[in-house]
């Protein structure tokens, strides 16, 4: 039961486009001791769902452009054949941590872009100044 | 109903730079998420962003065009793991439904609530995590 309301807490956060970021790959490793590279399997699927159910949606507002989408495609396909090729070869110690090294670059990432620039932040007046 | 598209996007001979830019991005993002079951979706949208934003697209296009991209790309990874045996086809039956509902559930709540606190909690919940699993 917890699995599954993890799951789909997690999935809202991706239709939001607040990210997944692998959240269920930290949730199946550290919590449920899923070992990293069935984790990765699993969160693969997951993605899948997720994000075609919640593009399903998305399609209706916004239209990418299919010249920009094929380029993405298969560029981005062709990298992950040679990226899930070298899954079968990394140490699985190293894909855990080179997969939280990506997590805290992500997560620091996502963190900057949620902060307003300075010049857009509005300055709330203290007692004093009213 | 309005609906947004990236006409900025097409790509002809000027374009060539950007071109190569967005096919080095998502080779890099296919490879992380090859690699890593994860992470590809941070660099499509920094990249997307970084060359169509000051062009005016809207931050829910790029989002679309990211997540389109990432299906067939994980689509392509999670094949090769099940194919290589790193991955079993049954395993993750019990997540799809919640992860249907979910994705949904997100795609509705999208323009009916305030997200930026939640990218920060996000933020803060994923940095930790990633440095637990780094230096553990």
């Amino acid at each position: 039961m917890a699995d599954i309301a993890v799951t789909f807490l997690i999935a809202v956060l991706a239709g939001l486009g607040v990210g997944s970021g692998g959240l269920l790959v930290i949730y199946l490793t550290l919590a449920c001791g899923v070992p990293q590279l069935r984790a990765q399997g699993i969160n693969l699927a997951f993605f899948i769902v997720s994000a075609a159910a919640s593009v399903a949606l998305q399609l209706r507002r916004a239209k990418p452009d299919a010249a920009v989408l094929s380029v993405l495609a298969v560029f981005g396909i062709a990298g992950a054949l040679l990226g899930s090729r070298a899954a079968g070869f990394a140490d699985p110690g190293l894909l855990r941590r080179a997969f939280g090294g990506i997590l805290a670059l992500s997560g620091a990432y996502t963190l900057i872009r949620s902060v307003p620039p300075r010049h857009m932040q509005t300055r709330r007046k203290t007692p004093l100044q009213r | 109903m309005r609906t947004d598209r990236l006409s900025s996007l097409a790509i002809n001979k000027k374009r060539q730079p950007e071109a190569a830019l967005l096919a080095a991005g998502a080779l890099t993002a296919g490879f992380l998420n090859g690699l890593l079951g994860a992470g590809g979706g941070v660099i499509l949208v920094f990249l997307l962003e970084l060359l169509y934003k000051p062009a005016g697209e809207k931050a829910k296009t790029v989002f679309t065009t990211s997540l389109c991209a990432l299906c067939a790309v994980s689509l392509v990874s999670f094949v090769m793991y099940v194919s290589e045996g790193r991955a079993e086809l049954s395993a993750p039956l019990p997540y799809l439904l919640p992860a249907a509902a979910g994705g949904c559930a997100g795609a509705w709540l999208l323009h009916r609530i305030p997200v930026r606190a939640l990218k920060l909690l996000f933020a803060l919940v994923v940095i930790w995590s990633g440095c637990y699993m780094l230096f553990s």
